[in-house]
């Protein structure tokens, strides 16, 4: 939103702002909204001239340039003259005429729309045997529109021999204010809204133009020629205003208004079109003129407000055929769809060169409406940008009645020729007052508010305001659509007072320790655990590519799927994290890590699991990974990564204090759990197992399938497991491990191998528990630890070597008694 | 379509089935001239007869692909091992593998710098509840007083599923931590009821709809905090953040605030700090202006103190959202946003003890 400080001042005659723009800048950062941009414009046109042409003449041997004579009234002094003092420029535009007041750039001047990356520079040089000394220069030189057809003309008599800053009042700054901050607020997208708040600001009283004003109506003397039927008016289009205007002369506006658009990055079309829009960035309020000899039948004008129906065809004036649907508001007639409601008119009636007749509408359309509208066919214009803020329909009046005033200056024999329909809504309704307790303000401002300093600082912008038995109560204006909670004065107030005026200090509570959930706890261990053993905590996007999941053998239709993906690769939430960790192997071996274990903590989610609240089930789950490439695994690596990995899950479970008794290894041919069967899909069968605790599956652990090994690069070593953090969580031992007392007897061990008859490791080990458990030993404490295992070329078995060591707290064990234990654990 | 025809596919599947068992490179026979050959022939069949031949062909395109996979499968797949025990056999105990060496383990500097933010604020007395991933429309918007439709929605370019909750509205992947509001407010309305306030910190992981470059990612980290209580007025916000900062920082810092709007607090603001790193000298960190715009915040609004089952004629409160990326890219100097969520050692490995790869 681009304001003005001249252009404010022109609107509001009695503007009162502090003379030191950088305090008024510095106040809107802190007040109002953040500055984006500040641009003084003064000195990107100091040296433009107004000056006369006195004569032209053909140059000899062009075609198209001409030399001028022109006058200044000797305002230059750098510049040569000839002996009459008149200084001559060549210029090629084809409308230059003897008499003409223009706008002159001398010598030594930049041409204002070159200024900022390559100014050019302008001096005096020879054309074509010609001194000419600057240039005569077009509006698209001044950086006021895109015209380059010819130099800017002025109004005949106009007074020469001033400043162009003078006349257009350029000794000026435009800042430029984050919209984002008005988005509640659509009176902020004009230039009175803003001049009112700096005021406000300021603690200076505002006072809204004599024409802004609910009294102000344009009234007519014809009848009979202009109708609208306004279908939606208790709907989406709450007020429709129109009326019909003749005589008009469609031409360039005059250049004070061309200036003041364009500062405000509005691109001057003509006459009729710029004062729609020089009362739009004035007000907030857009309009839209048609012309009336496209949109009349039978002399008549009859239009239509409605909703579109669907695939009714509108050509736009950017020139693009939309196709309508029945959520759109369109003005039509009976014939056709003459205009997008609240969005863009259409090209087949705008106003043209040709125009003589202008029906001009000021209307309010619902701001859902218009927004919907733009979204869903892409078009975005500043009444867009107004509309969908939700403008006030009570401005309607007074603003149609200000529009039509300026036509009639601009186009002095222009004249209404229509009444002026005026459909509203039947219960519309003025902002109604809104009251605040002045100790509920207080409460929110932690301080004591002076009644008489309220009334003035709200009054100041205009909020009809008066307290009674310590409460506020303000009438809102007409414009203010965004007062209707007590809150919204506590902002008011804050804001106008100045949110730096405010004393901090910190908020009271009682000493009572906070929550934290126990996964927090267990996650932060966890990471911190196996950062400790050398593994690298990654993150990953919580979205994958379905080619991810199809490598990995992964059902895509069973990932929650994005509607809206920013790219294919980012198209799908994650049923385990795995697949993610497998993506991140190889581009860290090419990097030249030959060996790595990754982890990460995050959130996965299948289709179809739903939690108690009626959303998708929500799993934290550690992933972890390791991998080494060939290089290393040849030179000193032995067996299968798999080992590696339960290296790892040993570790942590161990940290985390998990009693690993009950840890067992469980591998199915197929689950019919649907997450456990996807989660397990990147593994190889036979290389890879359920984990338990008990009956409690804690995750999946394995080396993966040869399809993903081969899409994803991974080298034979490489293992990945993924925990359920909740259930490592519940199983994580709050208490204290259990102390033994020392013994003072020494500790006796023997070695003992047994067969796992090539039923594996974890059936052999319960067999031989059971057996100790048999045994019932009581003033015993017998160890087991595996030590070594062996297999033979060829043989099914593994032959597996454990030691076992014993000791007792009340005597010296012999040989004899650990061998009679170990004569019984062999047993058969 | 004609005998001829299916004849023909027969006799190159059998074909193409015995090379399987003969060559080594399985893979190349989907590349297999004969293979080649019966597509190029497809626009050159009868037209009534194409649509049927063009089907077969892929049909046996796809079985050779199932066949050569299986293939590939078993003749490369690593034999089954016992995964019920601790080490492989036949390796003697110095080569059996262990755990890396604890210099080369890191931390990501983001969940690090979460847990570090979150333990301040434990301190504070705030509780630490974590974000979710995935939501609906009335914890996302609703509840946070954007109705539906609000221009205000546009502000947050949201991702959403395909997939609908009961109301026929898509899933949404969280453009704020905010999305957790409703759900503390809730939770700790007791704490209300009870004489004390509620304070809460909500760290998670959120996501916008926006392109990525150096600066900008879709998916980034976010803590919001709520406070709410009896009498809790905007000097408790202000004072509360520049109290966590000065910590954070551990260095005395100025504040700034500027009106917002955010449809969820009312009044809303946005606040920036003197810049830690220069002391307002001016540095590359606050682009050389001496301050750093980082969060917004307010009083939140009496509809989402409702939507959460408070009375907001007695309570009253605050929140923020803070990002976390851009403290810890500040507080680094990291330069690529993008790095964060790149899983490259080179980057992780710069946070371990050893300090490098």
């Amino acid at each position: 939103m681009k304001i003005s400080l001249a252009f404010m001042e022109m609107l509001n005659q009695g503007l009162d702002l502090p003379k030191d723009p950088e305090a008024i800048i510095d106040r809107i950062g802190s007040q109002l909204g953040e500055v984006e941009n500040v641009r003084y414009l003064k000195p990107f046109y100091q040296d433009a001239l107004i000056v006369k042409v006195v004569s032209t003449k053909k140059l000899e041997g062009s075609d198209h340039l001409s030399v001028c004579l022109i006058d200044d009234k000797h305002e230059r002094n750098d510049v040569d003259r000839q002996q009459d003092g008149l200084i001559k420029v060549v210029c090629g535009a084809a409308n230059v005429q003897e008499g003409q007041v223009a706008v002159w750039l001398p010598p030594g001047s930049i041409v204002p729309s070159s200024a900022g990356e390559t100014p050019l520079r302008l001096d005096s040089r020879k054309i074509m045997g010609v001194i000419s000394n600057g240039m005569l220069a077009s509006a698209k030189e001044l950086a006021l529109s895109n015209d380059h057809e010819g130099i800017v003309v002025l109004p005949e008599g106009s007074d020469f021999g001033n400043s162009l800053v003078e006349y257009l009042h350029l000794d000026d700054w435009v800042i430029d204010i984050e919209n984002k901050m008005f988005t509640h607020r659509p009176d902020l997208f004009g230039q009175i809204g803003v001049a009112r708040e700096i005021a406000a600001i300021f603690k200076r009283p505002f006072k809204s133009p004599d024409w802004y004003s609910l009294d102000n109506n344009l009234t007519s003397n014809a009848s009979g020629n202009l109708s609208v039927e306004n279908r939606l008016k208790n709907s989406s289009c709450p007020r429709f205003m129109s009326v019909s205007i003749g005589n008009i002369k469609v031409k360039p506006s005059p250049l004070w208004m061309q200036s003041y658009l364009s500062r405000c990055g509005i691109r001057p079309i003509n006459n009729i079109v710029d004062v729609t829009n020089f009362v739009m960035i004035a007000t907030g309020q857009p309009l839209h003129a048609y012309d009336l000899d496209k949109v009349s039948g039978n002399d008549k004008v009859e239009l239509i407000v409605r909703n579109a129906e669907d695939n009714e065809k509108l050509v736009t004036i950017d020139g693009s055929e939309i196709n309508l649907t029945s959520e759109d508001i369109v003005i039509a007639n009976s014939d056709k769809v003459l205009a997008l409601g609240g969005v863009m008119g259409g090209r087949d009636s705008e106003v043209s060169h040709n125009t003589t007749s202008i029906v001009l509408e000021c209307a309010n359309f619902d701001m859902y409406k218009v927004r919907k509208t733009s979204m869903s066919h892409g078009i975005f214009s500043e009444a867009v940008t107004r509309f969908n803020k939700g403008q006030s329909p009570w401005q309607c009046a007074p603003i149609l009645a200000y529009a039509t005033s300026l036509i009639n200056e601009l186009c002095p024999d222009a004249d209404i020729i229509s009444e002026v329909v005026d459909s509203m809504a039947d219960d519309l309704k003025l902002p109604e007052e809104v009251s605040l307790d002045i100790k509920k303000l207080d409460s929110y401002l932690g301080i004591k508010t002076n009644p008489n300093e309220l009334l003035e600082l709200l009054g100041n912008a205009e909020l009809a305001c008066r307290i009674d038995s310590d409460k506020l109560y303000v009438k809102p204006p007409f414009w203010r659509t965004d007062l209707d909670d007590s809150v919204d004065l506590v902002e008011e107030v804050a804001r106008l007072t100045g949110f730096d005026k405010i004393p901090m200090s910190l908020p009271s509570r009682l000493a009572s320790p906070p929550f934290k959930p126990n996964l927090v706890n267990t996650k932060l261990k966890v990471r911190e655990s196996l950062a400790a053993a050398g593994a690298n905590e990654l993150l990953t996007y919580s979205f994958v590519d379905g080619k991810l999941l199809e490598a990995v053998g992964q059902e895509t239709n069973l990932a929650f799927k994005l509607s809206n993906a920013l790219s294919p690769d980012l198209e799908y939430y994650r049923i385990s994290m795995i697949p993610s960790l497998m993506s991140k192997v190889h581009p860290n071996h090419k990097a030249g890590f030959e060996k790595f274990v990754l982890f990460e903590i995050g959130k996965v989610h299948i289709v179809g699991e739903m939690d108690s609240n009626g959303l998708p089930l929500e799993k934290d789950r550690l992933s972890l990974i390791v991998s080494a490439t060939e290089k290393i695994t040849k030179a000193n690596i032995k067996g299968p990564a798999f080992y590696q990995l339960r290296a790892y899950l040993d570790y942590l479970l161990g940290t985390l204090g998990i009693d690993c008794s009950e840890l067992r290894f469980v591998a199915k041919k197929q689950y019919d759990d649907v997450w456990i069967k996807e989660s397990m899909k990147p593994f190889q069968k036979g290389r890879s197992s359920l984990v338990l605790i008990g009956d409690e599956i804690l995750g999946y652990i394995g080396e993966f399938h040869q399809k993903s090994k081969h899409s994803l690069k991974l080298p034979d070593f490489c293992a990945g497991l993924e925990l359920d953090l909740e259930q490592l969580e519940k199983l994580t031992k709050e208490q204290p491990r259990e102390y033994r007392p020392l013994s003072r007897f020494p500790k006796v061990y023997q070695d003992v191998t047994i067969s796992d008859a090539a039923k594996g490791y974890q059936d052999l080990l319960r067999r031989i528990e059971k057996r100790i458990e048999s045994l019932s030993i009581p003033d015993i404490h017998l160890g087991i630890k595996p030590i070594d295992a062996y297999q033979a070329a060829g043989d099914e078995d593994v032959k597996w070597t454990f030691r076992i060591t014993a000791e007792s707290n009340e005597r010296t064990l012999t040989d004899r008694e650990i061998g009679n234990i170990i004569d019984k654990i062999k047993q058969d | 379509m004609n005998e001829e025809l299916i004849k023909e596919i027969e006799l190159a599947k059998k074909h193409l089935l015995d090379q399987l068992e003969k060559i080594d490179d399985k893979r190349s026979l989907l590349r297999s001239p004969e293979l080649r050959a019966l597509y190029e022939r497809i626009p050159k069949i009868e037209p009534d007869q194409r649509a049927y031949f063009g089907k077969a062909v892929n049909s046996l395109k796809e079985e050779i692909a199932l066949a050569v996979d299986q293939h590939v499968n078993q003749a490369e797949s690593l034999p089954p091992i016992d995964v019920t025990a601790p080490f492989a056999p036949n390796v003697d105990m110095s080569n059996r593998p262990s755990l890396l060496d604890a210099n080369m383990g890191s931390l990501h500097p983001l969940t690090k710098e979460i847990d570090y933010i979150c333990d301040i604020f434990e301190s504070m007395g705030f509780s630490v509840i974590p974000s979710r991933e995935i939501d609906d429309d009335w914890h996302m918007f609703t509840s946070l007083n954007f109705p539906e439709g609000h221009p205000a929605r546009d502000d947050y370019d949201t991702f959403m599923t395909e997939q609908k909750d009961k109301e026929g509205k898509p899933w949404l992947a969280p453009a704020h931590t905010s999305t957790m509001q409703n759900r503390v407010l809730t939770k700790f309305k007791s704490n209300l009821e009870e004489g004390n306030s509620i304070a809460a910190i909500l760290p998670g992981r959120v996501f916008r709809n926006e392109d990525v470059d150096a600066r900008h990612e879709h998916t980034f980290y976010q803590f919001e905090g709520v406070f709410v209580g009896k009498d809790v007025n905007i000097g408790n916000l202000l004072a509360s953040l520049k109290t966590f900062l000065e910590k954070y920082y551990g260095t005395d810092i100025e504040i700034k605030t500027q009106p917002f709007y955010f449809p969820f607090t009312e009044p809303s603001l946005e606040f920036a700090i003197s810049c830690p790193f220069c002391s307002k000298a001016g540095c590359r960190v606050c682009s050389y202006s001496g301050w750093i715009e980082l969060l917004g915040c307010g009083m939140i609004h009496p509809n989402v103190l409702k939507a959460g089952g408070i009375d907001p004629e007695i309570y009253q409160g605050f929140a923020w959202g803070c990002g976390v990326d851009r403290l810890v890219m500040m507080k680094h100097n990291i330069e690529d946003v993008r790095l964060f969520e790149s899983g490259r050692l080179d980057f992780l490995r710069q946070f371990s003890a050893g300090g490098d790869s």
